[in-house]
């Protein structure tokens, strides 16, 4: 569908920018060029040109790795830090379990974003900030998310069977109820990319994220602004390029919550006799 | 005019995987205050058959052909108005799983009150008496109690009896059973059956009761339905067809049930499995089950034949 | 369906846990995790003098359990440090900023539920239909769109160049002082029509429209979604089979019960709708010059102040907390089951 082209071509684009941009420099923000100042959209410059007469076609075309960068980077580490915390909380449950979703709660009594915000102006800016920050306000969705899943598993016929077998704790963990618990998490953390490139546009524009002369979308939006009204394309297009990944990832996850729901979940349950 | 007839009724199921033909050509009538048992396995068509007839088919169900009729009417082909002045007051329904078919947010009160409001043009109040005299015919006292309750505050057997008592609430004509009893233990199924059969005497009833159970079937019915693949297989007094029966099908059915007086009596079982419901019928549906099948049975569909007075089987057995 | 006391009580006790975590997670934050927090609560500009100071201030020569109590106590007595950009207490400030911030999201969270839940159940009922496949489109776009990018895009288009709406501020100066305006609640619809000013309360509405409309996209997408799957789902249900099968009228089927089977947990999620209402609000103040509080923390953000920000992260995360007790109650005042 509609949703999977544009997500993939984001995750091409995103990977390949460097190489295919036609103005580096000004992709970079290396240079400056007085006379080419504020040129409205145009053949040679399709998305115009910003206040240092950079082409802002090349800026959001570079962008695009920026924000795959961000988004891939908050994901994962949000899941490489929930996972493990929501698999022993689920697994083991009991006072540890009780600890860790005790502690999962403190972190999602914040709105989204705000600890972000928080996190940010403490560390300082910048983009590996911006990523750990988000990460962190993020990482409990997945625990949560993790701890309903594996304890739904741990009670299926397989892991009891496989106790009695007597295999050990940790075999059980990792073979039974992991492969199986994951899947869910796994399609929701990759559907999150969308909203992870939105939120760090987000921080961007308030000054807390990316710093200049990075060409991250929001970023770019920002540095629009105090001109907006003689050069409206400088915020416009890498916006719309926010929109229209985002809007990719959004296709996406309808599509594949049509296709999971009644028909995936026939054959997954079949599969799961042994 | 006959009570209710259905006239080669033949109903389908639209699913991702394909066209599921759930009956195929199904005719019978039901006389008034007749009770008929459709029996057969799952997959047999019996629910279906129930569901039609109460106009309670889902969403994905389609009609291929046929009608119900009822008192001259189609109900299949009834609008939206009309559809309101026989389900509820003419036809009612129990369903099978009775905690899926309460709505878990509001309380049996306001359900069951609803439905009398809607159906006979009641106030709240008279409702709600009505639904207390119709709660204590079920074997509810506790009456008051239930109708605050909200479903899962009653356990099943309760909440089975509220079912029943919110299809018979509004006296309709007909009531179709489906499967009432299979969700409940068996000391649950006993008294429930027994509440059919007093609300079968006492109230005039035409029941339409589905089970798999032929024992269960025998107790209740008059009349016995065997349903396989979605057709009519064998039809007549439940007495008959339990000691005579005639269908190679029926007769397979009561040799599974397990008689613990006979010793030494290896368990018997019926090989072989349903034949693919996403084709439509070529032939009879059993044959590649039947102990006594003959040549003409995988090339034709047999039709049903009156082997005694008001008992029918459809098999080349019987046939020429 | 009332609640029982033993149940309210037993939420607002945990409240009062949120709570504590809440100022847990912020210390952590803000003392814990910095090298050096005095510098970052003096501010880029001060002086050593200064920065001293806030050693004393944050009692950092002591363990941590007792910059924790220090910590909660300055919390509950008000004293939640100076904003060096204003040069006022942060408390103060924020409680200033609070109401029209209020106004706003008000407003605009109105707006997305009932706009959105009412969009919902329209296309859920006209499933497929042009009008479903319309609101489908919106809402999609709509929960894909940068509020920022959004804010100034209006801005642009209906402020400077239809010039039909006002660009910034809540209300203009000039008539304020010709109609003899003040504030009494700190709500100016409110205050203007307490006042009988309908000038200004006109006024006020009409700065409002834009970011009231801006903010209330996202939710209201969200909202738009989330209700017509529900329905869409609730509509299969068993029990609503049985209901029309046992005569109710298809009307009553569809308004009276799989509504509420479908509105119940549109309203559970209406709680985190809020919270990126909230964030929302931030950048909108920010664009359209509103004077909340989320002007204020974008400004304090701009400005590294340290003090005004984390103040403006608790206040912020103590009312959102609040606000998932409210939705968390009507949730279980709404379906029995959740009660236990």
């Amino acid at each position: 569908m509609a949703g999977f082209i544009i997500v993939i071509s984001f995750i091409a684009l995103g990977m390949i920018s460097p190489y295919v941009l036609t103005r580096p420099e000004d992709a970079w923000g290396t240079t400056y060029d007085v006379s080419k100042r504020y040129l409205p959209p145009s053949l040679e410059h399709p998305f115009g040109t910003d206040e240092y007469g950079r082409d802002m076609f090349n800026r959001v075309i570079l962008g695009a790795r920026f924000s795959l960068m961000i988004a891939v980077g908050v994901v994962g580490l949000a899941l490489i830090i929930g996972i493990p915390l929501g698999l022993i909380a689920g697994y083991f449950g009991g006072k540890l379990g009780n600890a860790v979703m005790r502690v999962t709660d403190m972190f999602l009594a914040f709105p989204p974003l705000l600890l972000a915000i928080a996190l940010a102006a403490t560390l300082g800016r910048g983009l590996e900030n911006a990523i750990l920050s988000l990460a962190i306000s993020w990482w409990p969705w997945y625990t949560r998310l993790i701890y309903v899943q594996v304890n739904t598993v741990k009670s299926m016929p397989y892991v009891d069977a496989a106790k009695v077998m007597g295999l050990g704790d940790l075999t059980i963990m990792f073979k039974h109820v992991l492969p199986n618990a994951l899947t869910p998490v796994m399609i929701q953390a990759a559907l999150d990319m969308g909203s992870a490139v939105l939120e760090a546009a987000g921080l961007s524009f308030l000054g807390i994220g990316v710093q200049p002369p990075t060409p991250e979308w929001g970023l770019l939006v920002s540095q629009g602004w105090h001109s907006i009204n003689v050069a409206w394309w400088i915020s416009f297009f890498p916006g719309l390029a926010i929109l229209v990944t985002v809007l990719g990832f959004n296709l996406l996850a309808d599509f594949v919550r049509e296709f999971m729901d009644p028909r995936l979940r026939i054959t997954m349950m079949a599969k799961r006799v042994i | 005019m006959e009570f209710l007839r259905l006239e080669d009724l033949s109903i389908a199921y639209e699913t991702p995987f394909g066209l599921i033909h759930a009956t195929t050509g199904v005719n019978f009538d039901v006389r008034r205050g007749e009770s008929v048992c459709l029996v057969g396995e799952s997959g047999s068509g019996k629910s279906t058959v129930g569901l039609a007839i109460a106009m309670a088919l889902p969403p994905n169900a389609r009609v291929m052909s046929g009608r119900i009729l009822y008192g001259g009417v189609d109900l299949l082909r009834l609008s939206e108005e009309e559809r309101k002045k026989y389900s509820g007051r003419e036809v009612s329904i129990v369903f099978q799983d009775p905690a899926a078919t309460l709505n878990p947010l509001f309380t049996i009160g306001e359900q069951i009150s609803d439905v009398l409001m809607s159906n006979l043009g009641l106030r709240k109040d008279e409702a709600l008496n009505r639904a207390r005299k119709f709660l204590e015919i079920v074997g509810l006292p506790d009456s008051e109690r239930v109708l605050k309750s909200f479903p899962h505050e009653l356990s099943g057997g309760m909440l089975q009896r509220v079912n029943i008592a919110i299809a018979i609430s509004t006296e309709p004509k007909v009531l179709v059973a489906d499967e009432p009893t299979t969700m409940l233990d068996v000391i649950l199924q006993a008294q429930i059956l027994e509440l059919f059969e007093k609300l079968k005497r006492e109230l005039k009833l035409t029941l339409i009761f589905i089970t798999h159970n032929l024992g269960v079937a025998s107790e209740v019915c008059d009349r016995i339905i065997v349903m396989y693949a979605g057709t009519i297989v064998e039809d007549g007094p439940a007495d008959e067809v339990i000691s005579r029966p005639m269908h190679p099908y029926t007769i397979g059915l009561l040799d599974c049930v397990p008689r613990a007086h006979i010793r030494d009596r290896k368990l018997r079982s019926i090989p072989g499995s349903l034949p693919d419901l996403s084709k439509p019928l070529t032939h009879c549906p059993f044959a590649d089950r039947c102990e006594e099948v003959r040549e003409i049975c995988t090339r034709a569909i047999p039709t049903s034949i009156d082997v005694n007075p008001g008992h029918r089987v459809s098999c080349f057995k019987y046939i020429g | 369906m009332p609640l029982s006391r033993d149940y309210l009580i037993k939420r607002l006790i945990l409240l009062i846990f949120v709570v504590f975590g809440v100022l847990i997670i912020t210390f952590a934050i803000t003392r814990v995790i910095p090298a050096r927090p005095e510098l970052l609560w003096a501010g880029p500009h001060a002086t050593i003098e200064q920065i001293e100071r806030a050693k004393k201030e944050l009692h950092l020569d002591q363990p941590i359990y007792v910059q924790l109590s220090y910590y909660l106590i300055d919390f509950i007595r008000g004293n939640w440090g100076v904003s060096w950009r204003t040069k006022s207490p942060v408390l103060y400030d924020l409680l200033s900023a609070l109401p029209a911030t209020l106004e706003l999201i008000i407003l605009a969270f109105s707006l997305a539920a009932v706009l959105g839940i009412s969009l919902g159940i329209f296309a859920a009922l006209r499933r497929n239909r042009i009008a479903d496949n319309i609101i489908r489109v919106f809402s999609v776009l709509g929960a894909s769109m940068p509020v920022f990018w959004l804010s100034l895009i209006a801005l642009l288009l209906f402020s400077s160049w239809l010039g039909l709406l006002p660009s910034s501020k809540r209300v203009d100066e000039i008539l304020v002082i010709e109609t003899g305006f003040h504030p009494i609640t700190g709500f100016y619809l409110i205050d203007s029509l307490l006042q009988g000013n309908l000038p200004v309360f006109v006024n006020v509405l009409n700065h409002m429209i834009l970011p009231a409309a801006v903010l209330s996209l996202y939710p209201m997408s969200l909202s738009i979604r989330m209700t017509r799957a529900m329905m869409v789902e609730v509509m299969q249900e068993p029990f609503i089979r049985s209901s029309i099968a046992w005569g109710l009228p298809k009307r009553l089927v569809i308004y009276k019960y799989a509504l509420k089977n479908a509105i119940v947990p549109v309203i559970a999620s209406l709680g985190l709708s809020f919270g990126y209402t909230i964030i929302g609000a931030f950048m909108v103040e920010l664009i359209f010059v509103w004077p909340g509080i989320g002007l204020y923390t974008s400004m304090a953000l701009l400005s590294f102040d340290y003090p005004a920000i984390v103040g403006a992260v608790i206040i912020v995360a103590l009312f959102y907390s609040a606000i998932n007790l409210i939705v968390d109650l009507i949730h279980a005042w709404m379906d029995p089951r959740v009660r236990l």
